[in-house]
């Protein structure tokens, strides 16, 4: 069973209509079970098909309250084993336990700005149009290059 | 909820721009045409765009989850024209050395780009050393160094990678112009030519309203 939710954990992500799970599993997976029906656990997230999952851990990572967690296939992760995930701002850590009870954590940045702080085109030249049958795009002048033709083989 | 299609609500929607999908190529695509509408905005045309994804925009496409490298940054000690040798050395010469010639021109720009937005990217020191992207080495616009593997490969902490890309090109589009969640099913073809897309003018769309599934057949 791919992911699974800790219900324990879960929130449903404090009652609002989408959790964040829901919003970001590309194959539909994750769904809030409302009043409780389809689980047992109202205002919970479920995964609703766990053998489509694919793993990709985007719900893992996503999850405000780190509620969710993956149980690969025994040829990858072999019962008792865990790999674990922990979102931040700008790095990511993963927890590795091994089975027979070694822990390897491994901490890695994953972005330079802050979340939400990108201006995309800050400093940035505006398009001419004059210039649209031109090759290059409008912002020609952060590292295009113009090359040497001379040197291709083929011309 | 599950299994009940019901009477849908059809809306019908008329866009001069369609952007199929959400992952790094549409991305690329909302971000570069908005600065071409803006400009013709200011000329008298109205353009309207569209960009829809059948997931979520943040892990979408083949990037989702994140890359380790980034396959081709040329560098300033190289050159375009040597990647496309390389390109058509590997490829036994079946290759359009002027679509790899200007991808090689291009593809410094989008790198920059990505690293402002922020994306960590290794870079070595003058001495060598090695240093992953969160220690604050100058950037590769400013002349940082990147750790290579190989001629033409860069290594990155790329957990976010399309995260980050996501997020400018939803910031670029806005988020009125993007649809998430929703599956295009079909192309309408040309009448006279079963090869062509039908082109008229404008771009319209069908689509029905029941979420969480949303169905687009799409004439275009």
């Amino acid at each position: 069973m791919p992911t699974y939710v800790r219900t324990e954990k879960c929130d449903g992500c404090k009652g609002q209509d989408k959790t964040a799970c829901m919003y970001i599993c590309p194959h539909d997976l994750m769904k809030l079970d409302k009043d409780g029906t389809d689980t047992g656990h109202a205002m919970k997230a479920y995964n609703q098909e766990p053998e489509q999952c694919w793993e990709c851990y985007s719900c893992v990572k996503i999850c405000p309250q780190q509620a969710i967690e993956a149980r690969h296939y025994a040829d990858i992760v072999p019962l008792g084993g865990s790999v674990q995930p922990l979102r931040g701002t700008d790095s990511i850590m993963w927890t590795i336990k091994f089975r027979n009870g070694t822990m390897k954590r491994f901490k890695f940045p994953i972005r330079t700005t802050p979340e939400g702080s990108i201006d995309p085109y800050a400093g940035k030249p505006e398009a001419d149009l004059s210039k649209i049958d031109e090759p290059g795009f409008f912002v020609s002048c952060n590292g295009y290059r113009a090359g040497d033709p001379s040197e291709l083989i083929c011309k | 909820m599950a299994g009940e299609f019901g009477n849908p609500e059809v809306i019908e929607e008329e866009v001069d721009i369609l952007l199929i999908g959400g992952g790094m190529a549409c991305c690329g695509a909302g971000y570069e045409i908005m600065r071409w509408i803006e400009a013709a905005k200011k000329e008298g045309h109205d353009l309207t765009v569209k960009l829809v994804d059948k997931a979520a925009m943040d892990r979408s496409g083949a990037v989702a989850q994140g890359l380790s490298a980034i396959n081709t940054y040329i560098g300033p000690e190289q050159d375009p024209a040597d990647y496309a040798r390389m390109v058509s050395n590997d490829l036994m010469g079946i290759t359009r050395d002027d679509l790899t010639y200007d991808l090689g021109r291009v593809v410094d720009e989008s790198v920059h780009l990505f690293e402002e937005w922020g994306l960590p990217i290794w870079k070595t020191d003058e001495n060598g050393e090695r240093f992953d992207g969160s220690k604050g080495l100058p950037p590769l616009a400013e002349g940082g160094k990147p750790v290579r593997s190989g001629k033409w490969q860069i290594m990155i902490n790329g957990e976010s990678y399309k995260w980050i890309v996501a997020e400018a090109a939803k910031k670029a589009l806005g988020t009125e112009n993007i649809d998430e969640r929703i599956f295009i099913v079909k192309l309408v073809n040309d009448k006279n030519d079963s090869n062509r897309v039908s082109p008229p003018a404008k771009t319209k769309s069908l689509f029905t309203s029941s979420r969480p599934a949303c169905w687009l057949p799409v004439v275009v």
